[in-house]
């Protein structure tokens, strides 16, 4: 009378060993790499904003004097790396460095001829400022930001300046 | 007879049937279902904050471009936070400082009080904040 049934025994343990702790690995590795995507979004963001902002630094007297629109490399360069730390500034909570030490190791690439970009690969068609960062992330596992891994996100970005 | 019924009972084979049912019955609605919805929350929150960093961000290229706090910046994020499906009386938006002559950094931010609401087990409150930083392109 029993023994149909013996089949079934163990299958607590099967539930309780094997697919609780599975499913919370894969609950923990889709939050772990939603965070992560969601976070190089914002960085792009960030760079983004630092780079359109650094087209600022326009050649004044060359545009005053009727020419086409010109960047001051070292103003430019400079208003890169001062807003990129400024922007970098909302995601320091998950950011292992600090945005002061990111963007001074960031890379920045002022052209004003037209070419290949040496960071972004496209070919420029205006000047354009062109950033990439080296941001080391700290992924937080299951909502704790201290037990999570640090993955270092390589991240470009560009803005060009135009009439 | 109520002696065999008793020992019957005792049996420790027969005290397992069914368990797996009643295992799957209490695993599944207990587990699973929280398990998935979780997953489906922290979609919706993710995509919440994305559609306010875009706001943020959107905000801070206007806010560059008048160089203030102006009706034109809000209408702006207001715009972005509508396409992204949140209703822009939910977001409270700082533009810092109020007015920023050229060359001035001016800051955007957009901060919504979002809620991680899974049922049967409970609601959390997740502040999101878009923020960004970017320089007055106006002298006034």
């Amino acid at each position: 009378m029993t023994r149909p049934r013996a089949g079934e025994r163990g299958q607590v343990a099967v539930y309780a060993v094997l697919l609780f702790p599975m499913l919370m690995l894969v609950l923990a590795l889709v939050l772990a790499v939603g965070t992560l995507e969601s976070m190089r979004t914002r960085l792009r963001a960030q760079i983004d904003m630092a780079a359109l902002t650094a087209t600022q630094a326009l050649d004044i007297a060359s545009l005053a004097g009727g020419g086409q629109p010109r960047l001051v490399p070292d103003a430019a360069e400079q208003l890169a790396r001062q807003y990129l730390v400024q922007n970098l500034a909302a995601s320091s909570s998950l950011l292992a460095a600090s945005p002061t030490e990111i963007a001074a190791g960031a890379q920045v690439s002022v052209t004003n001829s037209p070419g290949i970009d040496p960071i972004t690969g496209a070919a420029n068609t205006a000047p354009t400022v062109s950033i990439e960062i080296r941001a080391p992330v700290r992924v937080p596992l299951l909502g704790l930001a201290g037990i999570g891994p640090v993955v270092t996100l390589q991240i470009a970005g560009s803005a060009a300046a135009r009439t | 007879m109520a002696r065999l019924r008793l020992g019957s009972r005792l049996d420790p084979r027969r005290s397992e049937r069914g368990v797996a049912t009643v295992e799957a019955v209490l695993v599944v609605p207990l587990v699973l279902v929280p398990v998935l919805l979780g997953v489906v929350v922290f979609g919706q929150l993710e995509h919440t904050r994305l559609v306010v960093d875009a706001a943020a961000a959107a905000g801070a290229r206007q806010a560059a471009v008048v160089g203030q706090d102006s009706a034109t910046v809000r209408e702006r994020i207001a715009t972005e936070l509508r396409d992204g499906g949140i209703d822009p009386a939910r977001a409270r938006v700082t533009v810092e400082p109020a007015v920023a002559d050229w060359g001035a950094p001016i800051r955007v931010t957009v901060a919504i009080d979002a809620r991680a609401s899974i049922p049967f087990l409970g609601t959390w409150p997740v502040p999101l904040k878009g923020e960004f930083v970017t320089r007055s392109e106006v002298t006034h």
